[in-house]
């Protein structure tokens, strides 16, 4: 396959090194598991092929999203037959999360690794099979090399997520993530072998040029909901989602949350370019379960005391709005109104990619404060700006970001998604103003709430008085861990100032993605209608941190005679404040979860205080997820006692199981002769 | 699109906009039978503020020397897109309005933070009531912002007021009444006014706006009670463009109805506050949630007129 790589033609060459890549990537995961004995050399070769990889990779990704160049079909041959590999602009599009999550999550390791004692040896290995198995799952434009890659992706993912077998709520987290995770991939397979039973072969070129009966399609777009579903977190299917990323080390959760979880969205996307024009109804389905899904998880992120919880939970409500926009642009499919489609699809890819660089930094930020603090609980943090000032400063970015406000990159994205809902409303059907009220005051509620939750977070955690034993000495992360939140900050930068420029690219990964189903051709999309739009918001965006960070070095320099800050907190004339009379992370969130507690209902722990002069009393709250402890836990209580009887067969009798594909076998033959 | 002559007028109602609260207080002593503070009390706080040396809480960090900045800018740049004396918003374009929500609401953000940055009780306490009055605030501005999007079939907000004239009123006038109304509450809770918070309260334990910035002292609290004011013109020049139309007057008639309008709702404001009493903190969501509903009631009797 390589050995004339420099006589084939340019395209060829392109594709090529994308599989060079993968390879690369996963010789490299390899041979950092053999020399794992040494760890310096382990970590070289890790995170070597780790960033070497990407950027291998990202000149094929970046010639086929900005050149449109059209890159060869390469064919595999496998056991079971030919597959296909095709790197398209929507694979180009969706391998920029893990293109710049994965040296990021490389650097952040290998930095680790010689201070944290938990590391692991294997996790070079996994982590580069993870990524390896996210590019080649892109990459297959084929169903059996897709469900491969798929689950060689949740394995990979599994281990990384248990890494810390020996706590009991770490392993059973993992369990969830293993059986939903099958759960959803049981879905997607029985959803392929559908397409392919019907078109009679396995290629995804293939499954979009049959003849669909129907119904068949609709229960198709199902299966792909569910399935992918699972990944992303849509509501009822999210519950192993936030402890699977508790539990996993920061980086791992932030390239589970910013790179795995977008590979859902990429695998609908895939299969809603192989099903005819949408219906209506699929589009009301994303566009309600995107809403209650960003709805519940911000007021479950409120309710929690874990630091990571609350990330996780954002992550959950990031892909609720991703999933409204690509709803809102199903519908605008269904109605033929190609410029509402175009847009809200830019809006949702763009907010993939901005999700992932946010997530990221926030991901690795809770691990540099569990570096610092040595816990996650919310309510024992406080004050750490003046301890890890550096850790503070990228909190505080990516919160903004995340909370989807302007400055930042994701208010572009959520801008654009709401275009999208302000263009829906002018028509006169009174469908489409019901979509655009879902909208614009479903985005508005939980930006609202987004907001709550990221200002709790930041300013419970950074802000204020030390909560933490003031002995314990704090410092800020080693220079050299530093280095992968820089490489995100500057992504984050790139994507506000870039913004005008990646429209014309993402425009047309979302017309590739609607063009063969609805016909519309590029120019119906109408990306200028966003030029003017989204560049005065990125100058409003760059004049307000200009014009910010000056007024506050001019106040600093020249107006500041007099000033003192050596004072305790003022507060009304408190005469000894406390950090123990602080606002607590509950406290604050105290009013909204009360409102919201029908839903989440969390659980109080506490004795009332009675008498005069009490000398005890405590209090604690706890909310674990109320989907899981009211329709998981049960549903699955009530699977597990209909399969009792069941168990009889399992009984660990060799001979037995040999004579069961025996006769496995026998009515297959008898099946088979009686049948013809 | 940018309009250089409405960029000067937004820059007038910028620099008048601290009279809206002297307005605001003529009308409660009026009612209250007390002769009450100047007109031009607020510049005389701000010259006054200006002049004084800062003290700073030893738990504070950089949040709350930055927050003034990002208080302020989000007040100005808000102004700048808002349609101001009948004439289009110094910057227009399609979707302004969301920006302008978003400004404020980093605004909100930083002011919530440096609330939290002082380490105290009340200051958090009055956080945690921001966030959640805000949220339930802004899906009611939205919904109402749809109607009239539909009604006028644009999407810049400019270009919104510029079609809704006095005929749109004849035909609808119970769902722009509904609108007007709700946006009326939103106006209230954004600006802290009663019946949703009380600007003049001394008991810590009930403010939501005064609570936040108590460790605030001298230049920075000045910037920020004129960002204040300067925010409650932003959202009254919502509610007359959506009232009024003067599209068709001159520049000078249109300066003077402008003025007029927003000295009316001011009063409006002052006669709410005099004659109701500020709700329960229990009640507050109830209340704004009832804004919201408004607006969908408005929305429905859109669908059912379409």
């Amino acid at each position: 396959m390589l050995a004339n790589y420099w006589q084939m033609p340019l395209q060829e060459q392109t594709m090529q090194q994308f599989i060079i890549a993968i390879t690369l990537i996963t010789v490299g995961g390899i041979l950092a598991f053999i020399t794992r004995k040494n760890r310096d050399v382990s970590t070289i070769v890790g995170a070597g092929s780790a960033i070497i990889g990407s950027l291998i990779a990202a000149v094929p990704v970046a010639r086929v999203l900005f050149s449109s160049a059209e890159l060869p079909l390469l064919l595999l041959n496998l056991p079971l037959g030919e597959a296909t590999l095709k790197l398209d602009a929507v694979s180009a599009f969706f391998s920029l999360p893990i293109l710049a999550l994965f040296p990021a999550v490389a650097l952040y390791n290998a930095a680790c690794s010689k201070h944290d004692r938990h590391t692991h040896d294997n996790c070079w290995l996994l982590l580069n099979m993870l990524a390896a198995a996210m590019l080649l799952l892109l990459a297959s434009a084929n169903a059996l090399t897709f469900l491969i890659a798929w689950e060689l992706m949740s394995v990979a993912a599994f281990f990384l997520i248990v890494w810390r077998d020996e706590i009991a709520s770490a392993r059973s987290a993992a369990w969830q993530f293993l059986i939903a995770s099958h759960v959803g991939t049981a879905a997607l397979m029985l959803l392929f072998a559908l397409l392919s039973v019907q078109s009679g072969s396995l290629e995804f070129a293939r499954f979009a040029a049959m003849y669909m009966p129907a119904g068949f399609e609709t229960t198709a777009f199902l299966l792909a909901v569910f399935g992918f579903g699972v990944k992303v977190g849509l509501l009822p299917l999210h519950v192993w989602l936030p402890d699977s990323y508790t539990f996993a080390d920061a980086p791992v959760s932030a390239i589970l949350s910013g790179a795995m979880s977008k590979m859902g969205f990429y695998g609908l996307l895939r299969v809603l370019m192989l099903l005819p024009l949408p219906r209506e109804s699929w589009g009301w389905l994303l566009v309600v379960g995107g809403l209650l899904t960003g709805i519940f998880a911000l007021i479950m992120a409120l309710a929690q005391s874990d630091i990571k919880k609350v990330v996780s939970y954002s992550s959950m409500e990031n892909a609720g709005i991703i999933l409204m926009a690509i709803g809102c642009s199903l519908l605008a499919m269904s109605w033929k109104q190609p410029e509402i489609a175009g847009i809200a699809m830019a809006g949702a890819l763009l907010h993939i990619l901005n999700h992932a660089v946010c997530k990221g930094l926030l991901f690795m930020g809770t691990g540099a404060i569990y570096w610092g603090t040595g816990t996650r609980r919310l309510e024992l943090m406080g004050g750490l700006a003046g301890k890890m000032p550096f850790t503070a400063v990228c909190f505080a970015l990516a919160s903004v970001a995340i909370a989807g406000l302007p400055p930042f990159n994701s208010f572009i994205s959520e801008f654009i998604i709401f275009i999208a809902g302000l263009k829906a409303a002018i028509s006169n059907d009174p469908q489409a103003l019901l979509l655009a009220a879902a909208m614009l005051s479903g985005l508005a509620l939980i930006g609202g709430l987004a907001a709550a939750t990221f200002a709790r977070t930041f300013g419970l955690v950074f802000l204020g008085a030390a909560r933490h034993d003031k002995k314990h000495e704090m410092q800020d992360i080693s220079p050299a861990l530093r280095l992968p939140f820089i490489f995100l900050l500057i992504c984050m930068g790139a994507l506000i100032v870039a913004a005008p420029w990646l429209l014309s690219p993402i425009m047309r990964v979302s017309w590739l993605i609607m063009a063969r189903q609805t016909g519309f051709a590029l120019v119906d999309l109408s990306e200028a209608a966003l030029w003017q739009p989204v560049g005065l918001v990125v100058a409003f965006s760059l004049t307000m941190i200009v014009l910010v960070l000056a007024g506050w070095q001019l106040r600093r320099k020249f107006f500041s005679a007099g000033e003192r800050s050596d004072r305790p907190t003022w507060d009304c004339g408190y005469a000894a404040p406390d950090a123990r009379m602080q606002y607590t992370s509950s406290s604050f969130s105290q009013t909204i979860v009360d409102i919201f507690s029908p839903v989440v209902r969390p659980y109080k722990h506490g004795e009332k205080v009675s008498g005069l002069f009490p000398q005890h009393a405590s209090f604690r709250t706890d909310t674990p997820d109320s989907l899981l402890r009211y329709l998981f836990v049960p549903l699955f209580g009530l699977i597990d006692r209909i399969l009792l009887p069941l168990r009889g067969l399992q009984h660990g009798r060799l001979h037995l199981y040999i004579c069961y594909v025996a006769i496995t076998l026998l009515a297959l033959l008898v099946w088979k002769v009686v049948a013809i | 699109m940018i309009n250089p002559s409405s960029i000067l007028i937004c820059l007038l109602m910028i620099v008048l906009s601290p009279l809206l609260p002297g307005i605001i207080n003529k009308t409660k002593a009026f009612f209250g039978g007390r002769q009450g503070p100047p007109v031009l009390q607020l510049y005389f706080d701000i010259a006054k503020l200006l002049r004084k040396s800062s003290v700073y809480s030893e738990t504070t960090t950089a949040v709350t020397r930055i927050a003034p900045f990002v208080i302020l800018f989000s007040a100005l740049s808000a102004a700048l897109l808002v349609p101001v004396a009948f004439r289009s918003a110094g910057i227009s374009f399609t979707g302004d309005i969301i920006l302008l929500a978003y400004l404020l609401g980093i605004g909100r953000f930083f002011m919530v933070l440096a609330a939290l940055d002082t380490g105290s009780a009340f200051e958090g306490m009055g956080a945690a009531r921001e966030v959640l009055y805000s949220a339930l605030a802004e899906p009611a501005l939205f919904c109402g912002l749809l109607v009239l999007i539909n009604e006028t079939s644009q999407t810049s907000l400019s270009a919104i007021y510029e079609k809704l004239t006095a005929e749109c009123w004849w035909q609808n006038p119970m769902t722009f009444l509904l609108i007007a109304v709700s946006w009326m509450i939103v106006l209230l809770v954004e600006n802290a006014r009663i019946p949703i918070d009380d600007p003049n309260t001394h008991l810590e334990l009930t403010m939501i706006h005064e609570v936040m910035i108590l460790d605030y002292s001298s230049k920075d609290l000045a910037l920020i009670e004129f960002a204040g004011a300067v925010k409650l013109a932003v959202f009254s020049s919502l509610l007359v463009g959506l009232v009024f139309s003067g599209n068709e007057l001159g520049l000078p008639l249109q300066l003077l109805a402008f003025a007029a309008a927003m000295t009316l709702v001011a009063i409006i404001v002052g006669v709410v506050e005099s004659t109701i009493a500020r709700f329960r903190l229990l009640h507050v969501p109830k209340f704004i949630v009832g804004s919201g509903a408004l607006a969908i009631i408005a929305l429905i009797l859109k669908l059912s007129g379409n």
